[in-house]
């Protein structure tokens, strides 16, 4: 971890600084909504990774609740993991719904507009914002186990934001990866979207690692006190 | 934190008179929030990790 830690960092920003050059001065400027367009690389970013993020959140928490009882020590290293993913990804939405009314008012006339993509993408936020709670609230010995089920069904609600501009004519554009024979990006465009996806993955990447590294000491303390005081260990570190 | 939302404030109301003349000001504002966020979380973690290394 120690070891990884500043070449991954130097590598992000790295990443950071490029992606910054091709967004606000590489990229052509789009021809109807001019430069505002730009939040674009920072807005598509940010939608995809929260969606990667909250999808290891769904596997670890699968994993937790399938080795809880067989394998402890395993199961903390998944409890830890489906954490960090879930504070990444709930981030990651906060920085989406911050972005979202700021390109649209000058793009659409106003902030919001209760639309199946934006109002899932709310309860999206919301319903993992309600996972931090129960992390930090609940009352000590369910936590983990109320937590990974909420976080299966939450995940449910990740689908449904990816479709919702498939299923319903929504004010939020329509798809423009998969999106139909019509769909598609200028090249250059596209050119300067990857490379900020790139970075904001190992951004997100560096950030799960650190968080996970620290919530495995924490567990570890938590466990010698537990032995300390001959209570049960398996509580979550919080 | 007050110092944060003043500025925030000032770029969102179209008739500041600072920021009227900055055409790109949502777009500055959408920068400048990701990174205050993502940095927000960075600096918690890193306080939380310090802690557990204690």
């Amino acid at each position: 971890m120690k070891k990884l830690f500043y070449p991954w960092l130097a590598l992000t920003i790295a990443l950071a600084i490029y992606g910054f050059m091709q967004a606000w001065f590489i990229a052509p400027t789009e021809a109807t909504m001019g430069n505002i367009q730009r939040i674009f690389y920072y807005h598509f970013a940010a939608g995809n990774l929260l969606c990667l993020f909250f999808f290891a959140n769904f596997v670890a928490s699968i994993g937790y609740l399938i080795v809880r009882r067989s394998n402890p020590t395993r199961a903390q290293k998944f409890d830890a993991f489906a954490l960090a993913n879930a504070e990444m990804g709930t981030v990651f939405c906060a920085t989406v719904l911050v972005q979202g009314p700021l390109w649209a008012r000058p793009v659409w006339g106003i902030w919001w507009t209760w639309d199946e993509r934006l109002t899932s993408t709310l309860v999206l936020f919301l319903i993992y914002v309600a996972y931090l709670m129960v992390r930090r609230f609940a009352v000590a010995g369910q936590t983990q186990t109320l937590a990974a089920v909420l976080a299966i069904f939450g995940f449910l609600d990740v689908p449904i934001v990816y479709m919702s501009i498939r299923w319903w004519r929504t004010q939020h554009p329509a798809p423009v990866i998969f999106g139909g024979p019509n769909s598609g990006l200028d090249p250059r465009i596209w050119t300067a979207a990857f490379w900020n996806l790139g970075a904001w993955l190992a951004w997100g990447i560096l950030l799960v690692g650190v968080r996970y590294y620290g919530l495995g000491r924490e567990q570890a303390r938590q466990q010698r006190q537990a032995a300390a005081t001959r209570e049960p260990a398996w509580e979550a570190a919080r | 934190m007050t110092t944060l939302s003043m500025f925030v404030m000032s770029m969102l109301q179209d008739e500041s008179a600072y920021w009227a003349g900055m055409k790109h000001r949502h777009l500055v504002l959408a920068f400048v929030l990701t990174w205050v966020v993502q940095l927000g979380y960075a600096a918690w973690i890193w306080r939380r990790w310090r802690r557990a290394r204690r």
